[in-house]
């Protein structure tokens, strides 16, 4: 992964810590839509896996309206996805999803 | 230009950050009312969604030392990994609930016990990952 794409990967990070506190100021929320949209070319091109869930956090943030069962059914699954990615990759790296969690 | 995107990416966080001040009470993750939308839980989903997918890069790394600083270190597996299960149980029971009572609002405990589960998993990232 190039440079661009580990900062870019850091931007999204960023937004994981600090989404809570954006409900209120429509402002900052424009602001993170823009600068979502300016990093996913980077994303489309080195970091694939980051594409759904930004396309939903930017879908999300944009609209007023309640998230509906079909969307949560689809993080669901998409979630489900990258744990099980993410598990295939800390076994491994020799760090094992520990029996019973 | 990799330093200037850097430079975007901190000052992206610090005017967030800052900005979060002002609407949030006493600390900047943790809400202090009694519920959350399902929005809000959707939006922080799919934002450990995209953490997770960036520790999985992290984990497939090749082993230090490889003469670059991207590189993974046992320590650094371990401390984002134990990030990444916590947070995920944590997440997981926010959507579970929101799941079963679809439109309702969450009860903020849920919530909060997410976000300190994934600023955990955003400070074992940065602290290892983002070196550049």
């Amino acid at each position: 992964m190039s440079a661009l794409a580990t900062i870019a990967a850091m931007i999204v990070n960023l937004l994981t810590a600090l989404l809570p506190a954006l409900g209120s100021s429509s402002a900052i929320i424009d602001q993170v839509i823009a600068t979502l949209i300016q990093i996913l070319p980077v994303i489309v091109n080195e970091v694939t896996a980051l594409i759904v869930p930004v396309q939903n956090i930017i879908a999300a943030l944009k609209s007023s309206t309640a998230v509906t069962p079909a969307q949560m059914t689809q993080l669901v699954a998409l979630q489900a996805t990258a744990d099980a990615a993410f598990e295939a990759a800390a076994t491994a790296a020799g760090d094992p999803e520990p029996a019973g969690t | 230009m990799k330093k200037s995107i850097l430079g975007l990416a901190v000052a992206f966080g610090l005017g967030l950050g800052v900005a979060g001040c002002a609407s949030v009470s006493s600390d900047l993750q943790i809400i202090s009312g009694t519920s959350v939308t399902p929005n809000q839980v959707y939006v922080v989903g799919n934002a450990f969604v995209a953490a997770e997918a960036t520790a999985t890069q992290y984990d497939q790394l090749p082993p230090c030392p490889t003469g670059t600083n991207i590189c993974r270190t046992p320590a650094g597996v371990r401390a984002v990994d134990v990030a990444i299960r916590t947070a995920r149980n944590a997440v997981s029971a926010m959507e579970a609930y929101t799941t079963a009572n679809p439109g309702s609002v969450v009860p903020v405990g849920l919530y909060n016990t997410a976000v300190v589960a994934i600023t955990a998993l955003q400070s074992a990232i940065t602290q290892y990952y983002v070196k550049s």
